[in-house]
């Protein structure tokens, strides 16, 4: 009788185990996963400190994966221009600071200009004027990268103002820890009266206090994105 | 006990070792499933966007607010479909089209050593980029290369990068084939360029940009 219940016993445990083990195991899996904040207002440009970062894009990722964090300008539609970092897994030496747009050359560009060293860097995409050209130019510690017709990209002024962290895989990861996924900070957009403004993440609405730092830690907005990015399957 | 009832046993207890391993999976599955279904997702393949309809010169608007002439256009994910290489003139197009300019220059026609060659181009690039390896083709080409958004700002004395700003000869070393994913904010079709363009400096061999685009 002693024994049958032992039997029982231990195949209770085992059975548990098993299911304990079932659980925890995870895989890697491929889509587009993101970390930030958006705010929805005109803005002629969008600016944000992030920290340096070299997070881990392992070959599993593939070579189109990568990770990366940035700031946009962004139509709300599907056009967009945006700055920041960002690996691939060929980059052994580190990220890359990269310009990227939507709209002209075909469908979009991206330009890389180097590895970026360890400090925080400002980035910031805006709208300037160019003889009679209006472009979106791509800045990193205000110094201009490069350009993009405005008329390509699709607007000259952004509905839509967004800092975020991307990759293109679980198995990459972004530049913060796991509390922290994407750490921007003094996040900034210039009105369209010219003056710029600094952005609360946790509202998403203005504040009066210059020089307050706002982590970009909690996710999308509740109408979009949840806070866990690494549950978030989209695209 | 008797001893051939402890084998069996033992794999008793593997079987159900692996059913609560199964259990556990799908628990974990479904948990993950339930999560996606309550996510507002982002459309899957095309979608109605705002987009313009762009004039070739775009004069300055009266007020930074004035928004531009709006259509509705279909975005969808792209492939770049072309595989193939770029001549000279190709690349010289599609660069002045997005305010570049390349004007391709005769890499004979430079002193002895005032520049590297095209083996030591390429295997600079071969070193650096493992998807040299992947490409369906490489073609370089040398030339002075210009970013004219930049060399316009300097002349007005903004803080550029001077890299670009007034033309630096290069090898732009083009591999064909290479696929490279669009960024972009979520809900945006993530497109796929099939060309990666590594640009390093003709004269030293620095690495200077690289670039994918879909043409």
């Amino acid at each position: 009788m002693r024994r049958r219940a032992f039997v029982f016993l231990a195949s209770g445990c085992i059975l548990l185990l098993g299911f304990l083990v079932g659980i925890s195991i995870t895989f890697a899996t491929a889509g587009t996963f993101f970390a930030g904040v958006d705010y929805t207002a005109q803005s002629n440009a969008v600016s944000g400190y992030i920290p340096f970062a070299n997070p881990s894009t392992p070959s599993s990722i593939g070579t189109l994966g990568f990770s990366a964090e940035w700031v946009m300008a962004n139509s709300g539609t599907g056009n967009y221009v945006q700055v920041g970092w960002l690996k691939y897994p060929s980059d052994t030496s580190g990220p890359q600071y990269f310009f990227e747009y939507h709209g002209g050359c075909g469908s979009y560009c991206r330009f890389r200009y180097g590895t970026i060293n360890s400090s925080d860097h400002n980035y910031k995409v805006q709208v300037v004027t160019s003889g009679t050209f209006l472009n979106w130019c791509g800045f990193i510690d205000n110094v201009q990268e490069n350009c993009g017709s405005s008329s390509t990209i699709g607007f000259s002024t952004a509905p839509k103002a967004t800092w975020s962290g991307e990759t293109t895989n679980t198995d990459a990861i972004l530049g913060g820890t796991s509390a922290s996924p994407v750490r921007i900070y003094t996040l900034t957009r210039l009105n369209t009266n010219g003056t710029w403004t600094q952005v609360n993440t946790n509202s998403l609405g203005n504040i009066t206090t210059p020089g307050t730092n706002y982590h970009a830690t909690s996710g999308w907005d509740t109408t979009s994105y949840v806070k866990n990015w690494t549950e978030i399957i989209c695209c | 006990m008797k001893r051939t009832t402890i084998p069996i046993i033992m794999v008793a207890f593997v079987f159900i070792f692996l059913i609560g391993l199964l259990l556990g999976r799908i628990n974990s599955t479904s948990r993950s499933t339930v999560n996606a279904q309550q996510l507002p997702r982002a459309p899957e393949t095309a979608q109605l966007i705002q987009g313009t309809q762009p004039p070739t010169d775009l004069p300055l608007p009266t007020s930074a607010a004035t928004p531009l002439p709006t259509t509705i256009v279909k975005l969808q994910p792209t492939v770049d479909p072309r595989p193939a290489s770029p001549d000279a003139k190709q690349l010289q197009q599609d660069l002045v089209s997005i305010n570049w300019s390349f004007e391709p220059a005769d890499a004979s026609s430079f002193p002895p050593n005032s520049s590297i060659t095209l083996q030591q181009a390429l295997d600079i690039v071969k070193k650096q980029y493992p998807q040299f390896g992947q490409a369906n083709g490489v073609v370089a080409h040398i030339g002075w290369l210009t970013n004219k958004s930049n060399s316009q700002a300097i002349q007005s004395g903004q803080s550029v990068d001077p890299t670009f700003a007034t033309a630096h000869l290069v090898w732009i070393v083009t591999l064909s084939g290479v696929q490279s994913q669009s960024a972009g904010p979520p809900g945006s079709p993530h497109d796929t360029s099939n060309e990666l363009n590594i640009v390093i400096d003709a004269k030293d061999g620095t690495y200077l940009m690289d670039f994918v685009w879909t043409r």
